[in-house]
């Protein structure tokens, strides 16, 4: 007997030619790129892609072919995966992320690294006053590992010798030791970090922790009027590290008050956002650590003269605040 | 929605597509994709193998240089092994959506909202899958500055923190990790488009030769046909007991009767999912859609 075609067969037949035209352009952008197909396919890919999604519609709508449907929402899928990839090459965007994305994102938290900054100098100032009245406090603020010989009891020429030593040390073993710092620096930065989540509370701590174990450490050497000489052993390479170490806590808390305080928006949603800027920020600050660790590792060492250890201090200061500050402003 | 699907106790969507669960997306273009979600054996297998590779070409970078350029080797190696560990997996994604081990196991990164993925979004959940792995092994290898100059009741929260950060993707239905939440994607199946032959087409002569009443054809409707679809879909060999009594269901159901006729159980069902499909097509087509044999029953 004569039968009459079911729409839906006609509505695939009229259709599949293409389907399998939409099919081969994608795998092939897949693989090569848009970059892989020619002036004229990479005009029909949209209009295809168009022409699956509204038939994607009408099948949902009206076919009751499940095999249909789970075909063409697959192929508009993974059409759509091609025709929103991102457009920008990886290190052209990372470029843009070093002139732009970064600075930004730091002043759009900035109330958070400022946090971070007081809870870290407030901490600087108690050891420092509390080490200054009684020099056996040392112990409380610094571990004793972290001190190596360093202490109260330290004579002045003990301190001068760690200030100024470690030119003997070869070449070679220097670029380890910056290797080595970058790494351990980077590591409880991130840690701080990942710490602010927890509604930023134990990033207070750390901060105060490591401003007490810094004014601890001033301290003794002030003490033995080895201050002038202290901040020239630690600047150069501390203004790095420790601006680092605040925008990694900065991040932290800033992601923390999203989660405790997510305001008008759902916390998922405030998460989100905090966490597009707080990853930015602390992606960025590897950055830093890394120049700190090269610094800390070769040039410290290197360099005895005072005056050029200040000399790259305030070098590295000001080339880090005109880049927070001006970099990646848009103009109006 | 969990609810609506413990209400119905037969729904075709969840046999087809009971190989994972979906997220929607919206195109810009308005219309809603469906995803399925990647399951944590993908996912772990991806970063399993992930892992193997970076450890590899790390190892070997390192035994490399170390050879060459001594002491000034390990410094340069530790700088490449920072390098690699943090930037294959963003490089890779950004470009590819994947990295090599996500790719291999049949899965992909995109943006939960529908946008392209930005560098922004991947770094970020990058950076945090650094975290959720690696921070347990770095909070024991730093436990004296991280966690000893806390007070004491912080080490335990601190630990309680990392396990569920880690356990997180085990706790919400989209298996989102921390990286997720912060990067705003989600990881999916990479979609496979297959398009399978239409049953209602595939027919031979002995098939054509069954016809059916319009009474026998106004009982089952979508889900009902559905279910037939994807048991014709099914490897015959797998089927055939299950095939012999869905046969039978079916023709008490709606009164068939052989006539005297030797009708393989397989053929019966393929005329009857033709038939009854062209019957629901008209139907849909007149604006009266039959949703199921309850549907069927009810006064209109």
């Amino acid at each position: 007997m004569a039968e009459i075609e079911l729409k839906s067969l006609q509505f695939r037949r009229e259709r599949e030619a293409s389907w399998r035209d939409l099919e081969g352009l994608v795998s092939r952008a897949e693989s090569g790129g848009l970059g892989a197909l020619t002036a004229q396919e990479l005009s029909r890919l949209p209009q295809l892609y168009r022409a699956t999604l509204s038939a994607l519609s009408v099948a949902r709508s009206i076919s009751l072919d499940r095999a249909l449907e789970s075909y063409l929402e697959a192929l508009c899928g993974r059409a759509y995966l091609v025709m929103y990839r991102p457009r920008r090459d990886f290190l052209t965007a990372l470029r843009a992320f070093l002139l732009g994305g970064f600075p930004r994102a730091l002043r759009e938290t900035r109330r958070a690294l400022l946090v971070a900054t007081i809870i870290f100098f407030a901490g600087a100032a108690i050891g420092f006053v509390e080490t200054r009245r009684d020099p056996a406090r040392f112990g409380e603020f610094v571990d004793a590992r972290l001190a190596g010989e360093r202490g109260p009891q330290s004579s002045r020429e003990d301190l001068e010798e760690v200030l100024y030593g470690g030119a003997e040390q070869s070449k070679s073993g220097l670029a380890a030791f910056a290797g080595y710092l970058f790494w351990n620096n980077a590591r409880i930065g991130l840690a701080s970090f990942a710490l602010g989540g927890l509604a930023g509370v134990p990033v207070f701590f750390l901060m105060f922790n490591n401003g007490s174990m810094l004014g601890a450490f001033v301290a003794i050497h002030t003490e033995k009027q080895l201050g002038f000489e202290l901040f020239g052993w630690l600047l150069p390479h501390g203004i790095t590290e420790i601006l680092a170490l605040l925008i990694c806590a900065g991040a932290g808390l800033h992601m923390g008050h999203a989660l405790v305080l997510p305001g008008r928006l759902k916390r998922g949603d405030a998460l989100r956002e905090a966490g597009r800027r707080a990853g930015q920020v602390a992606l960025g600050s590897v950055l830093l650590f890394f120049i700190a660790g090269l610094i800390e590792g070769i040039f410290r060492q290197r360099v005895q003269s005072d005056l050029i250890r200040y000399l790259v201090a305030s070098l590295t200061g000001i080339l880090w605040f005109v880049y927070f500050v001006f970099a990646g402003r848009v103009r109006r | 929605m969990n609810q609506a699907a413990a209400r119905r106790p037969l729904d075709s969507t969840d046999l087809l597509s009971a190989i994972g669960r979906k997220v929607e997306i919206a195109t810009p273009e308005g219309v809603i994709l469906d995803f399925r979600i990647a399951t944590m054996g993908q996912r772990g297998l991806a970063f399993a193998l992930d892992l193997f590779l970076v450890v590899v070409t790390i190892f070997v970078l390192l035994v490399g240089l170390v050879s060459v350029f001594d002491a000034v080797g390990v410094a340069l190696g530790l700088v490449l092994w920072f390098v690699i560990v943090n930037f294959y997996f963003p490089f890779c994604e950004y470009r590819w959506g994947a990295t090599l081990g996500k790719r291999l196991a049949g899965i992909r990164v995109i943006d939960r909202r529908g946008a392209p993925l930005s560098l922004e979004a991947i770094l970020a959940r990058n950076l945090m899958r650094d975290l959720e792995f690696w921070f347990p092994f770095a909070i024991y290898n730093f436990r004296d500055e991280l966690l000893g100059t806390l007070p004491a009741w912080a080490a335990p929260l601190s630990f309680f923190w990392v396990l569920a950060m880690i356990g997180l993707p085990l706790f919400n239905r989209r298996r989102l990790r921390l990286g997720d939440y912060v990067g705003g994607t989600i990881v999916v199946r990479a979609p496979r488009p297959q398009l399978l032959k239409d049953l209602a087409q595939v027919r031979g002569p002995e098939t054509a030769a069954i016809s059916f009443t319009p009474a026998q054809l106004a009982i089952y409707g979508r889900v009902e046909l559905q279910v037939l679809e994807d048991l014709l879909r099914r490897p015959q060999r797998e089927t055939q007991g299950i095939t012999a009594r869905v046969a039978a269901k079916v023709k008490k159901r709606i009164g068939w009767s052989d006539e005297g006729r030797m009708i393989d159980d397989r053929r019966f069902l393929e005329a009857f999912y033709r038939a009854q499909r062209a019957e629901l097509e008209r139907l849909l087509v007149l604006g009266r859609a039959r949703e199921s044999k309850e549907d069927a029953q009810a006064p209109r």
